[in-house]
């Protein structure tokens, strides 16, 4: 792990998942840093230097997170929720991953902070346009408060 | 230890002695000692061994318990610590008898305890002797008697204070032993034995007073010795010349004889004997009875007079028993003569005669039982029997004589000289409008008129000579109403006056009607409220007043020569003329009756008439009745009876019912109906009677301010139980033409089936909600584990999909030109299928969010709606058809569903109108009644079979092949539920070719 400007912190169990959004990231040429890690504990290990993660530069954060919400162990609601409660990372935008646009837990994601959402469609068409248009938007467009 | 020692110290024994124990115990020498040792120890008394010398050798435990000494502190010491100073001499006496062979046995001493109190012991003292014989010690038994000597002591002080006491008494007291022998006499017994106690004490009784032998005195003395029972008795006692009274009391120990001077005191009475015999002699040969009683009415004395009258014996003393009747009466005589000494009571009953009748007695009893020489209650009494029969017959024939004035139909009354009331029969209260007490505290002024006051007619003087006097005169009643009275009052031997008045205010009447030209009293007739016809023998009206015209409808002017057949209706004819004629024949008593009079103009009327007869020289000449119009009451009294009629007819014929007709009073006047019993009522209780006298009062308490309500013209309708039955109740007023209420229907209906069926339905009701809230708890159950089973589809089934599809295109991005056509071909199969799988899923998801989804209706513009959808549509792909949207009706519906309906049915007929040359598609709506709006939209497409119309609506029900028509079978069955959740319905028409309308309604 070095210690360039980190760009996408993408939070997903799902290795084939992870896969597909790291490569849609980067065929529209917006992610050169991103750092997938593939649970809860070890990204709040990460994003606050603790654990595996010690003495890592806590001030290099991600400008965005893209955090699953259905993860074993931490779940993306309880990642989120240490996130949002924290000063040094409550400013990064979060965009929440998941399955059906459905989810319950969409709603609370809202109400803890999360910034955007995205649903992973089966077609790999649209989620890669999807990844794109937020990429762009919170990579490019958005300036971190 | 040291006991044993001790006990080593104890005599040997004689070689005899010894044989004997061995031979007895078969013990050795240490058992015996250790034998011996423990009999010594277990010993309460003091044992104790000393030498001649008297130091002390042994001490067992008992003489530790007696003397306070340990056996340490004894042993060796000398026997004097134990002896009180002044005794010490004792000691020696008793220790010289030893040494002389001799045994000292229970001498009583006093010893001195360790604590040094003193103690009373009973010493035992024996020497010890060796086997040669000789005495070498001292063994001593002492015994604690401390407490047996108190006790002694106590006996005898005791029995110094009781001798004490005798002596102090008057009488004489003796005792002697059972062998006559004297062992006590007191001071006044010794007076007779100046030689002195000693002389007299241990002799026999019988050798002193050899005069006793033969005399009652010897018998009543042996009496009591052989029977041991107290013998009392008195007799003259010749040696002394002296009577006594003499009480022996029995002991184990012999006889105990008191005795007292008596003399005086029989002398005494031998004096009130000569004077007694005086008396008796005046009470024996008197004719009253006489009988003595001590207080507790046993008979001491019954006079010869008593046994005349009583027929019981002078000597058998039993009691002259009181007739059951006059047993209290008595009684209290009694008491109340036991509480007056000396003052006489009167007294008077029936009491048993000896041979079984009772008999009157009346008398005195007087307490003399404070007179010593009397010491009775003297009853003194004569037989009144005859003379009670006599009044008996006298109080007989005046009740009968009270029956008949109480019957007359005359006044009758008593007054005496002083013109005071005695007394008044019923006829004469009624007539005074008086009760009989209020009448006997009248004057005769106040049964008179003011104008009448100074014409009384009886005259005191007048009657003296015994002569009756007859008169006339008129009566003030109490409400202040005159009556006129025939008069006839007579004077009895006792000047009394006995008064006969007979009310004649009719034949008075009558009388003053007759005399024509007595202008004065015919205003009185004419004035009359009644009508006053008389009639003579034919019928004919002789005369009649002014009200008789009135009532009748005639003229006096013109209407002459009337008969009773022209003022009485026909159907009343044959009675009245029956009537009048029966009177004429000899009826001379009033009677009243009703009758149905005629009047002029033909109409009926209700007439009650109290006729009388005219009498003229002792025969009846002309009948006069006296007439009132009662065609009102006769009226209500008839509606009632039609009522009834009805009422009863209506009530017997419904079933549960009671019906019944109250009047004014709340009186029932008709009950009917199967009910009545059912309700716990009897109709024969009821009927006649008020309601608040044969209700229970709490149901007349109920019902009372309904029913008065109902009086006021109000109908009253309320719910009750009786008797276990629901009944319904409506009280009705019913009105007469002037729309007053002359009396109430109730009308009762049994509804408890009604009501057990209202209760069996609330309570079904409250079965049936209970049973929703656990079906409500078991859906929202099933609808979480369907929102979980949602939920796991939509992430689970597509998590792996989304690799397929990826993947695939990662192939075919990065390994595009490895495959040929047909392997191209073949990913492209995996990415469409994989595709088309993630839209089922979509489609199904949504399809079964509807099912928990809550509707929110409002008024839906569907035109606006339907254009959105289009241009929806169109954003996704080319919407080749044409369609034509007509006017639609605003719906009620859920907005949102909405759009997803018209998007499906449109997007269905844009796809099965695609392969047809002019695609048309038109939506239109109409409404039905004030029901339902329907909504249509209509295609020109491929249209299908009806036979599969059903299918349309079911979940992946697909008419079409996936050739034909993409789809996944779910469009349609989310429109079919959506509709249904808004209580629609849906349905649809179609030819296959030829196109097909899909029609859906929305209620309104």
């Amino acid at each position: 792990m070095n210690n360039n400007e980190i760009e996408i912190l993408l939070i997903e169990d799902n290795a084939n998942d992870a896969e597909l959004t790291i490569r849609a990231l980067k065929k529209n040429n917006i992610a050169n840093q991103v750092v997938h890690l593939k649970d809860g504990t070890e990204a709040l290990a990460f994003l606050f230097g603790n654990g595996e993660f010690e003495g890592r530069n806590i001030n290099n954060k991600p400008k965005v997170i893209l955090l699953d919400l259905k993860m074993p162990k931490l779940s993306g609601l309880e990642v989120l929720e240490k996130i949002k409660s924290n000063d040094l990372t409550k400013a990064i935008p979060v965009v929440m991953l998941t399955s059906s646009k459905e989810h319950p837990d969409i709603k609370k994601s809202y109400a803890l902070g999360a910034n955007s959402y995205i649903v992973k469609p089966v077609d790999f068409e649209s989620f890669r346009k999807t990844v794109n248009d937020l990429g762009v938007y919170w990579l490019i467009l958005n300036q971190p408060v | 230890m040291t006991k044993a020692k001790q006990i080593r110290n104890t005599p040997k024994k004689t070689p005899a002695e010894k044989s004997q124990s061995a031979s007895v115990f078969n013990f050795t020498q240490a058992q015996q000692q250790a034998l011996y040792a423990s009999i010594i120890n277990s010993s309460d008394d003091a044992i104790l061994s000393k030498s001649l010398d008297g130091i002390i050798h042994s001490w067992n435990s008992g003489a530790e318990k007696v003397y306070g000494y340990t056996a340490e502190e004894m042993t060796g010491r000398h026997i004097s610590v134990l002896i009180p100073p002044h005794l010490q001499k004792e000691d020696k006496a008793i220790i010289e008898k030893i040494r002389n062979g001799e045994v000292v046995k229970h001498f009583e001493t006093i010893r001195i305890r360790k604590d040094g109190t003193t103690i009373n012991v009973s010493l035992t003292v024996s020497p010890v002797k060796d086997e040669q014989g000789r005495i070498i010690g001292i063994s001593k038994i002492s015994r604690d008697i401390t407490s047996q000597k108190k006790a002694e002591q106590a006996v005898m002080e005791a029995n110094r204070e009781k001798e004490a006491v005798l002596n102090r008494i008057s009488d004489g007291v003796i005792s002697i032993d059972n062998e006559w022998k004297y062992t006590f006499l007191n001071n006044t017994a010794m007076t007779r034995y100046p030689q002195g106690k000693e002389a007299v004490l241990g002799k026999v009784l019988w050798d002193l007073h050899p005069e006793m032998k033969g005399t009652p005195f010897w018998d009543k003395y042996h009496e009591a010795m052989e029977t041991k029972k107290v013998v009392e008795f008195e007799d003259y006692y010749a040696p002394l010349d002296m009577w006594v009274f003499i009480r022996i009391y029995p002991s184990e120990n012999g006889l105990t004889i008191f005795y007292k001077d008596i003399t005086e005191s029989k002398k005494a009475e031998h004096k009130l004997n000569e004077s007694e015999m005086h008396f008796r002699a005046l009470i024996e040969n008197s004719a009253e009875g006489i009988t003595l009683t001590d207080a507790m009415s046993n008979v001491i004395y019954r006079s010869p007079g008593s046994y005349k009258i009583t027929g019981v014996l002078p000597t058998e003393n039993v009691r002259t028993l009181a007739h059951p009747d006059d047993i209290e009466s008595i009684k209290e005589k009694h008491l109340e003569v036991l509480s007056k000494p000396g003052i006489p009571v009167e007294f008077q009953g029936r009491f048993l005669h000896a041979d079984g009748h009772y008999i009157w007695l009346e008398g005195t009893f007087t307490n003399l039982l404070h007179v010593p020489a009397v010491n009775a209650i003297v009853t003194n009494y004569r037989d009144i029997t005859e003379r009670k029969k006599a009044e008996g017959k006298i109080a007989e024939s005046e009740l009968r004589y009270r029956s008949l004035i109480e019957q007359a139909s005359d006044m009758i009354f008593i007054v005496d000289t002083s013109m005071k009331y005695l007394d008044i029969n019923n006829a004469g209260c009624r007539l005074a409008g008086y009760t009989k007490e209020e009448f006997l505290q009248l004057h005769p002024k106040d049964l008179l008129f003011e104008e009448d006051l100074d014409k009384n007619p009886l005259n005191p003087e007048k009657l003296k000579d015994g002569q009756p006097l007859t008169y006339e005169r008129r009566l003030k009643r109490k409400d202040g109403t005159a009556v006129e009275l025939e008069v006839n009052a007579k004077m009895m031997d006792d000047g009394r006056v006995v008064i006969f008045a007979r009310d004649i205010t009719q034949r008075k009447l009558a009388e003053i009607a007759l005399k024509e030209g007595e202008a004065k009293y015919r205003s009185v007739v004419e004035n009359m409220h009644e009508a006053l016809i008389v009639e003579d023998h034919q019928g004919q009206l002789v005369y009649a007043n002014s009200e008789f015209y009135k009532m009748f409808g005639y003229s006096p002017d013109t209407d002459t020569f009337l008969s009773l057949k022209d003022y009485t209706a026909p159907d009343s004819y044959a009675e009245v003329i029956q009537r009048h004629n029966n009177r004429l024949k000899g009826l001379e008593e009033p009677e009243e009756f009703e009758y149905k009079g005629l009047r002029k103009d033909g109409k009926e009327i209700w007439i009650e008439a109290r006729v009388s007869s005219v009498m003229e020289n002792g025969k009846i000449v002309r009948t006069q009745s006296l007439e009132r119009d009662i065609t009102e009451r006769k009226e209500a009294e008839e509606k009632i009876i039609k009522s009834e009629k009805i009422y009863k007819t209506i009530a017997s014929s419904i079933p549960g019912s009671v019906i019944c007709l109250l009047d004014t009073d709340f009186r029932y006047l008709l009950i009917e109906g199967d009910m009545v019993e059912k309700m716990g009522y009897s109709k024969e209780k009821l009927m006649g009677n008020k309601a608040e006298d044969v209700l229970p009062p709490e149901v007349f308490a109920n019902v009372k301010n309904e029913l008065q309500s109902v009086l006021t013209g109000k109908t009253v309708t309320r719910e009750s139980t009786s008797n276990g039955y629901d009944v319904i109740s409506r009280l009705i007023p019913l009105k007469d033409e002037n729309n007053k209420v002359y009396c109430i229907m109730t009308v009762a209906i049994d509804i408890t089936e009604l009501k057990n069926a209202q209760r069996a339905i609330s309570e079904l009701n409250r079965d049936l909600e209970k049973k929703v809230t656990d079906r409500t708890l078991q859906l929202d159950a099933a609808n979480k584990e369907l929102e979980a089973f949602s939920y796991s589809v939509s992430h689970d089934l597509r998590t792996p999909l989304r690799a397929i599809n990826g993947y695939a295109r990662m192939l075919e991005e990065d390994y595009n030109s490895l495959f040929d056509s047909e392997g191209k071909r073949l990913l492209s199969v995996v990415q469409d299928n994989a595709t088309k799988m993630g839209i089922l899923i979509d489609d199904l998801l949504t399809f079964s969010r509807l099912g928990k989804k809550e509707i929110h209706t409002s008024n839906v513009d569907m035109e606006p709606l339907i254009e959105n959808v289009i241009a929806e549509l169109s954003k996704s792909g080319a919407v080749r058809a044409k369609i034509n949207i007509h006017p639609l009706h605003t719906g009620r519906a859920d907005k949102t569903l909405m759009n997803q309906v018209w998007l499906n049915l449109i997007s269905n007929a844009v796809k099965y109108s695609g392969n047809t040359d002019h695609p048309q598609i038109e939506i239109k709506s109409s409404q039905e009644e004030e029901e339902e709006i329907i909504y249509s939209i209509s295609d020109n497409g491929a249209g299908f079979d009806m036979q599969y119309a059903h299918k349309l609506f079911g979940v992946f029900q697909r008419l079409h092949s996936h050739n034909e028509f993409e789809g996944t079978g779910v469009g349609l069955a989310l429109v079919h539920r959506i509709i249904a959740k808004h209580g629609g319905r849906i349905w649809a028409q179609g030819e296959v070719g030829k196109g097909a309308t899909f029609y859906f309604s929305l209620p309104i």
